[in-house]
This record gives C-alpha cells, sequence and structure tokens, in this order.
C-alpha cells in the first residue's frame, strides 16, 4: 500500500533521509521510530506532499506522490504532531470544510462530520470556535478531519501527545479497527514506545535518516539477540546507541 | 541592580539575535534582495529630505509669513508622529505585554518584574516606532541644512527624538494595561483598532471640511492680517510636540539659552511617564496577564454571540459554498467566516467605506474648482487604480499568507496548487471589481463624464482590477508570511512594498496606455469624418492593454503557484 525507494532528503549540507527504502502492506499498523532528527517527521512530510524529496519516489497504493499528488493525497489522511487549525470556524464548520475538500457531497459528508464528532467526544463542543478548544481536543478535531474522507492510508505523527487516557483508547481502537476491520494501514510515528508495541504489526526504526532496523517484533528481538521477553524501548536503546542503552539499563540518574 | 541588567540583556538578546537573523547571509539572491529594500527605503527618506528642504526653501522666500510657516509646520509634523507613536505603541503593547507566545515562558520563570518590564518596553518601542523615526527624521535633518543648524542641533535633536518617543511608549503601554485591567487583552485591542479606525475616518472627514485645497487659493483669505493671526496663535503648550519644537527652533537659530526650559519638560515628562507605567504595570501586570488569556465571548448572549461570529448567515453560506462546488466554494465560506470572526478585519470595512465616500467628495470639490472633465476623468483613472491597489494591499495580497499555520491542511488536500490560487483570486476579485465599478460610475456620474466615456471607464477598470488581483494573490503566494500574528501585519514586510511598486507601476502602464484610445473618443466629435488619426496607434494601444492584462494576470499566479510548490523543497 505504501511503498518508499530509494527516498532522499537533504537540507542545504544536511542528509535528512539517505536511501530510505520501505513497503507497507494494506491492513498493517507499521510504526515508524527513531530518536529526535533522525529524519521520522521529514519523511512523513514528504509521504503527504507537504515536502519534495530530494531524490527517491514515495507511492500510496500505487500512485507515486510528486507525479500525481492530487490522486495520491485522495488516498491519504494526515495527523501532524502539532494541531494548528483554523481558529476562526467551530469544530463543526471545520469538518464541513474539509468535507468540501475531499469533494463529499451535501448530506454524506455532514452525516460523516456528524459521526465522527460524536465518536470524538466532541459534540457538545460542536459549535464553539476552535480557539477555545484544549490541544488534546483540537488533535481529537485533526483525527475526525483525517478520517473524515476515509481514506485509504492514515499517516500519524505523534499521536498521543495531548491526548487524554480515555481518547488514547479510542485512538488506539480507532487505529486496529482501521487496519484490520476496514483493510486500511496507519503509518504512524511514535515515541511511546509502549503504545507502537501494543498497536504496530511492524516497525522500522530510523538514525540519522537511515533504517538501521525493521520487521516484527519477533524479527527484532532476533536480530538483537534479545530472548523472548525483550521490550522494544530496550531493544530501541541496544540499536541506536548501545553504549549508553548498558547505562540506561542500569539506572541512569540525573 | 547589576543583576537586574544582566536579566534584562539575557531577555533582549533573544530578540536582537532574532532581528540579525533578518538579515540574510551569504545567499546571492537574498543579499540583491536587501540590497534593493536598502536602497528603495534610503530613496524614500532622500525623497523625503529633497522635498522638505525644497518647501522650507520656498516656505522662507514668502515675504512677511515665512519664517512664520517652518515653525507651524515642525510643531505639527510633530504632533502628528506623536499621534501615530501613540496609536502605534498602545496597539503593540497589547500584543508585546500581554499576547506573545514566549510570554507563558518567561511568566513562569522567577523573573524579576523590573527586568522582564524594560526588556518588554524596548521592544515595544522599537516595533512601533523605527518606521516613523526612518521616515520622520529626514525632515528634520532637512531643518538643519536649510537653517544651516550648527551640530548641536543633530544632537540635540537625536535626544529629543528619543525622549519624546518614551511618552507616546509609556502612554502607550499605561492605556493597554488598564484596559487589560477590565477587559481582555484581545478584546481591548480590538476597541482599539476600532478606535483608530474611527479616529482617522473622523480626520478624514473634518480635513475634508477643512477645504485644504483652498490654502492654494490666496484670495480665499479675508484679509493677510487674517492669514498672518493664524500663524502667530500659540501652540497648545502643554504637548510635548510643542516642547520639542520649541527647544529645537533656538537652537537652529544658534539661540541656545531659551532651549533649556523646553528640554526640562520634555525630559522630566517622559522619565516620569516612564517610571508611572512601569508602576502600573507592577501594581497590575500580573492581574492582567491572567486576564488576557481569557478571550471567549462569554459576556454576549447566545444570540449576541451568533451575530458576532457570523452564524446567522452560516446556512446561506452553506448553500453558497455547496453550489459553487470544487475547491471555490469550500474556500469562500471558511474565508468569509473567519473574515466576519476577526475584529482586526471586517472593522478595515468601515475605513473602506468612508474612503469611498471621501474619494467621491473630493471629485465633487474638484468639479466645483472649473476643471475640464477630461483632465477629472483621467485624474479619476489614475487615483481609482492607487486606491484600488492599496485596498487590494491590505485585503488581497495577505488572502494566501491568512491560511496562517493552518497552511498544511490546505498542502496535503487533495486540491491543484493552481485551483487555489485561482479559487483566492475568484473570491477577492469579485468584491474588488464591485467596488471599482461603484466608484467608476459614481466619480463619472460626479464628474459630469458623457455615457460612452463612462462605459469605457468601466471597463478599464474591469481589466485593472483584474491585473491588481492577480497581482496580489500571485506576488502574495510568492512572499507569503504564515506566522504573522495578525492580518494588518502581512503587507508590512518585503513582499508588501514588492506588491506595492509592481501594482503601482501596472497601474500607471495601464493608464498611459489607455491615453491615446481616450484622447481619441474626446476628439471624437470634432473629427467625425476622420473618427481615427492614427489607427496603428488606436489599436497598437488597445492591443497594449490587453497584453498588459493578460501579463498581470497569468505571470504573478504562475510565478506565485511555482513559488508554493518550491517552498515544500
Amino acid at each position: 500500500m505504501i511503498e518508499i525507494e530509494h527516498l532522499e532528503k537533504r537540507f542545504g549540507n544536511f542528509q535528512a533521509v539517505s536511501d530510505l527504502n520501505l513497503k507497507v502492506n494494506r491492513g498493517e499498523v507499521f510504526g515508524f521510530l527513531g530518536p529526535n532528527g533522525a529524519g521520522k517527521t521529514t519523511t512523513m512530510k514528504i509521504m503527504v506532499g507537504l515536502m519534495n524529496p530530494t531524490r527517491g519516489r514515495v507511492r500510496i497504493g500505487g500512485i507515486d506522490v510528486q507525479q500525481e499528488p492530487v490522486r495520491a493525497k485522495q488516498k491519504m489522511g494526515y495527523i501532524p504532531d502539532r494541531p494548528f487549525l483554523y481558529e476562526k470556524l467551530s469544530g463543526h464548520e471545520f469538518l464541513s470544510f474539509m468535507a468540501g475538500v475531499y469533494s463529499m457531497k451535501g448530506k454524506a459528508g455532514a452525516d460523516r462530520a456528524e459521526e465522527l464528532l460524536s465518536l470524538f467526544e466532541l459534540l457538545p463542543w460542536a459549535d464553539e470556535l476552535v480557539e477555545s478548544y484544549s490541544h488534546g481536543m483540537k488533535q481529537r478535531l485533526v483525527m475526525a478531519a483525517a478520517i473524515l474522507h476515509r481514506p485509504e492510508v492514515v499517516v500519524v505523527d505523534e499521536p498521543m501527545v495531548g491526548l487524554d487516557p480515555r481518547g488514547a483508547v479510542l485512538v488506539k481502537n480507532l487505529f486496529r479497527q482501521l487496519c484490520h476491520d476496514d483493510a486500511g494501514t496507519v503509518f504512524l510515528s511514535t515515541h511511546t514506545l509502549e503504545v507502537a508495541e501494543e498497536l504496530c504489526d511492524r516497525v522500522a526504526i530510523l538514525q540519522r535518516g537511515r533504517v538501521i532496523a525493521q520487521g516484527t517484533m519477533e524479527q527484532l528481538r532476533q536480530q538483537t539477540g534479545n530472548d523472548g521477553s525483550g521490550r522494544l524501548q530496550e531493544m530501541f536503546l541496544q540499536l541506536t546507541d548501545p553504549e549508553k542503552s548498558v547505562a540506561a539499563g542500569a539506572g541512569a540518574t540525573l | 541592580m547589576t543583576a537586574a541588567l544582566q536579566i534584562f540583556w539575557l531577555l533582549v538578546k533573544p530578540k536582537s539575535r532574532g532581528f540579525f537573523r533578518l538579515v540574510p547571509t551569504g545567499r546571492k539572491r537574498d543579499l540583491l534582495r536587501l540590497a534593493f529594500f536598502a536602497v528603495f527605503g534610503l530613496g524614500c527618506a532622500l525623497g523625503i529630505y529633497l522635498l522638505s528642504v525644497w518647501f522650507l526653501r520656498g516656505c522662507l522666500s514668502v515675504e512677511l509669513v515665512g519664517t512664520l510657516i517652518p515653525r507651524k509646520l515642525m510643531s505639527l509634523t510633530l504632533l502628528i508622529l506623536l499621534s501615530i507613536l501613540l496609536m502605534s505603541t498602545t496597539i503593540s503593547s497589547f500584543s508585546i505585554f500581554f499576547l506573545s507566545d514566549d510570554l507563558s515562558l518567561l511568566i513562569s520563570k522567577p523573573i524579576p518584574w523590573g527586568p522582564l518590564y524594560f526588556a518588554r518596553f524596548l521592544e515595544m518601542i522599537l516595533h512601533s516606532s523605527w518606521m516613523v523615526v526612518f521616515f520622520g527624521l529626514p525632515i528634520f535633518l532637512a531643518y538643519g541644512k536649510v537653517y544651516q543648524g550648527p551640530p548641536v542641533y543633530y544632537l540635540a535633536m537625536i535626544g529629543l527624538f528619543i525622549a519624546l518617543i518614551l511618552i507616546p511608549g509609556a502612554l502607550g503601554a499605561m492605556i493597554a494595561t488598564l484596559l487589560t485591567r477590565m477587559f481582555s487583552a484581545r478584546r481591548s485591542r480590538d476597541l482599539m483598532i476600532v478606535l483608530v479606525v474611527a479616529g482617522f475616518v473622523l480626520l478624514y472627514l473634518l480635513i475634508r471640511a477643512m477645504k485644504p485645497e483652498q490654502l492654494l487659493d490666496q484670495e480665499s483669505f479675508g484679509t493677510m492680517m487674517e492669514f498672518l493671526r493664524m500663524f502667530r496663535t500659540p501652540g497648545m503648550t502643554f504637548l510635548p510636540s510643542v516642547w520639542m519644537t520649541d527647544a529645537l527652533f533656538p537652537l537652529l537659530e544658534s539661540k541656545p539659552l531659551p532651549v533649556i526650559m523646553p528640554v526640562a519638560a520634555l525630559c522630566s515628562t517622559a522619565a516620569a511617564l516612564v517610571v508611572i507605567s512601569a508602576w502600573l504595570g507592577a501594581a497590575f501586570y500580573q492581574n492582567c496577564y491572567a486576564r488576557a488569556q481569557e478571550g471567549r465571548l462569554r459576556w454576549l448572549s447566545p444570540a449576541g454571540r451568533d451575530a458576532v461570529q457570523g452564524r446567522i448567515f452560516g446556512p446561506w453560506l452553506d448553500r453558497l459554498a455547496a453550489r459553487l462546488g470544487g475547491m471555490t466554494g469550500p474556500l469562500l465560506a471558511k474565508d468569509i467566516r473567519v473574515f466576519m470572526r476577526d475584529a482586526n478585519q471586517w472593522l478595515q470595512l468601515l475605513l473602506l467605506a468612508a474612503l469611498a465616500a471621501v474619494y467621491i467628495m473630493n471629485f465633487v470639490y474638484l468639479k466645483a474648482a472649473d476643471f475640464s472633465w477630461f483632465v477629472l476623468y483621467t485624474v479619476n483613472h489614475v487615483l481609482l487604480g492607487l486606491v484600488l491597489s492599496g485596498i487590494a494591499v491590505r485585503f488581497v495580497f495577505p488572502a494566501v499568507s491568512l491560511e496562517g499555520r493552518a497552511w498544511w491542511i490546505v498542502r496535503t488536500a487533495p486540491v491543484r496548487m493552481r485551483d487555489f490560487l485561482h479559487s483566492k483570486l475568484l473570491i477577492h476579485l469579485l468584491p474588488l471589481q464591485a467596488l471599482a465599478v461603484m466608484l467608476s460610475v459614481l466619480s463619472a456620474a460626479v464628474i459630469g463624464v458623457p455615457l460612452v466615456f463612462a462605459v469605457f471607464s468601466v471597463a478599464l477598470m474591469l481589466a485593472m482590477t483584474l491585473g491588481v488581483c492577480s497581482l496580489g494573490i500571485g506576488i502574495g503566494a510568492m512572499y507569503p508570511r504564515f506566522h504573522a500574528e495578525n492580518a494588518a501585519k502581512i503587507p508590512t514586510g518585503i513582499g508588501g512594498v514588492t506588491y506595492m511598486i509592481v501594482s503601482m507601476g501596472f497601474v500607471l502602464v495601464f493608464l498611459l496606455a489607455s491615453v491615446y484610445p481616450s484622447f481619441t473618443l474626446y476628439q471624437l466629435p470634432k473629427h467625425l469624418s476622420r473618427p481615427v488619426m492614427r489607427p496603428a496607434w488606436f489599436f497598437a494601444s488597445l492591443a497594449t492593454l490587453v497584453l498588459l492584462t493578460l501579463i498581470a494576470t497569468w505571470l504573478p499566479m504562475f510565478l506565485g503557484r511555482r513559488s508554493l510548490a518550491r517552498r515544500a523543497s
């Protein structure tokens, strides 16, 4: 469903992403992990058309994002890490706007907006201006907008930031449902490794713009030489900085 | 004291670094752009200086009253600068003291009040006064040149300017603090903008009512004594602008003794007001900052809130959006809603209405001055073009930037950038063309233009507005400012200046090309046997008009689209 081939992104002399190759199948929740500055957000911005790559290509459902951006974007929903919205619209009006942008006609768009406002528990605030929403409420609204047009692929950058525990559970269930019941694909980046461990069918760990490990949890354990009980956090630390992971494991102090 | 100073510098440093990073480093294109705007800015300042020198010399050459006028003019100029500074510092104070993003970080840290206040005060003063100083100083340099002022005049001028700026700065900070204590900062700022707009409208009407064009007509003054009396009446002696004039003029004339009192008055008032504003801030700031965070319309009834937030048009707007479809429909509904809910935006319509009324009134007065209708008709086109450019820089140029930090929504939506820009053009073109046609028809009626000229005038305005509007959208897309705090700030950067230069250039070239066809029409009754004297010129002019419109419409939209696409790289 998602094919990333020889993707490269340079900012002047800085190489943010180097020769990245990934394939994500339909029906998968794919975790995209890595330390700060590894190139995760840059990769996702290229996937959704917010940035152009220096080299390489991204295909969504067989459609090249650079060649046919409109068709590719029609298949995607994007949830950024910071939910900047039109502050002077109400939640309801914002979803109506998004329905219009995705060419959802009249009642179908309105019904779907209503359904999502209810799902994300935003109905009581649906007619309030977005400027009065909390960070978590804005994050829920962005999620509702991202899945409004029933996309085949959802690209998510840090989904849990600002969400309360109830919201976090809701989102986890939603992603599972999207992939396993509706045969969609979720490409998710997070620093909350417990979430990745719980949700993702496969993960890739990125460091300095390159994939240093990928596969299922079992495959990662084999790569890192962990026994069956190895947690993702330990494997992550071991892969991204083997020397410091020993200190962290021994209980580093401030 | 040393510790407080250290904290003060620590707070000032990030802002000053941020400012110097605006100066591009290394890239040839950026350096060229900077050089162009530096030359343009200095050119304007030089123009003001030369014009002032010429005008002052002209005044001094007039017998009897010649020596009185420059002093009165200096006082008047300072009063105008003072008024502009007071408005600008008050509005900036709301943003810098109460609404800036970095305040939440600073307020939560154990920073003493004094350094924090003075660091913000300095930022507010620099932010709101640099432009006034940059374009005001050449006038005072011109005084020095014309009067052959001694070096002490220039030194005193700089020192006194600093003292003068501190006065509206401190007053602005006090007004912002007191208003925020009563209302929320956002509402207070909106209220201030209403007052400023109302003030400008009033000023416009007052100036028009005074018929300043009569100053050019010496016979309109009853007697020479009446004229002299006007210049001899003492100014309001409690105004800082009068103190500064009283301090600078004796220096120009090398009479230093009478300088002491006005200098003392100016400096002591500035110092006292700064201290009082700091004291007021220390007493109320914490409470005011907490209030500033409250921005919701709790004090209105539900019906009032709906009206203020533009919801009464909601269903109508949704139906219109559905009918238009594509990107234009949803974008139109969204843009109108956001416009109606942002007081910074819709309040400008008041100014626009006043401008339109004053524009038409001007032609009533000019018509009464016995100008030929063809002259007025030509002047009308030039003025209308410049007015439309001025309106477009405020309303059309920011169209793309107003997507703000939510720009990612458009960028990730399945929408072609071309369609997005065309939708923005359509949304802004129709109201601007309606305004252009209205002003064109009304002014033609006031001037008494024959029907065929009125029709030609409307056609010209429709074509010209298309160019002006496309330039606004296109150049706005080339210089987007998605992080600007409010819409009014968007045109104040390099992009806004570029737009004004290009747009005015287009208007002037366009109207130049329209002169020959207009003149042919004017001559038509006298040359009915040979209606077009030089057919090649006539058709070449018409072809130029069409070509100019096409270029001004297509090129900026193309460059804007390409620039937005490149930003993704």
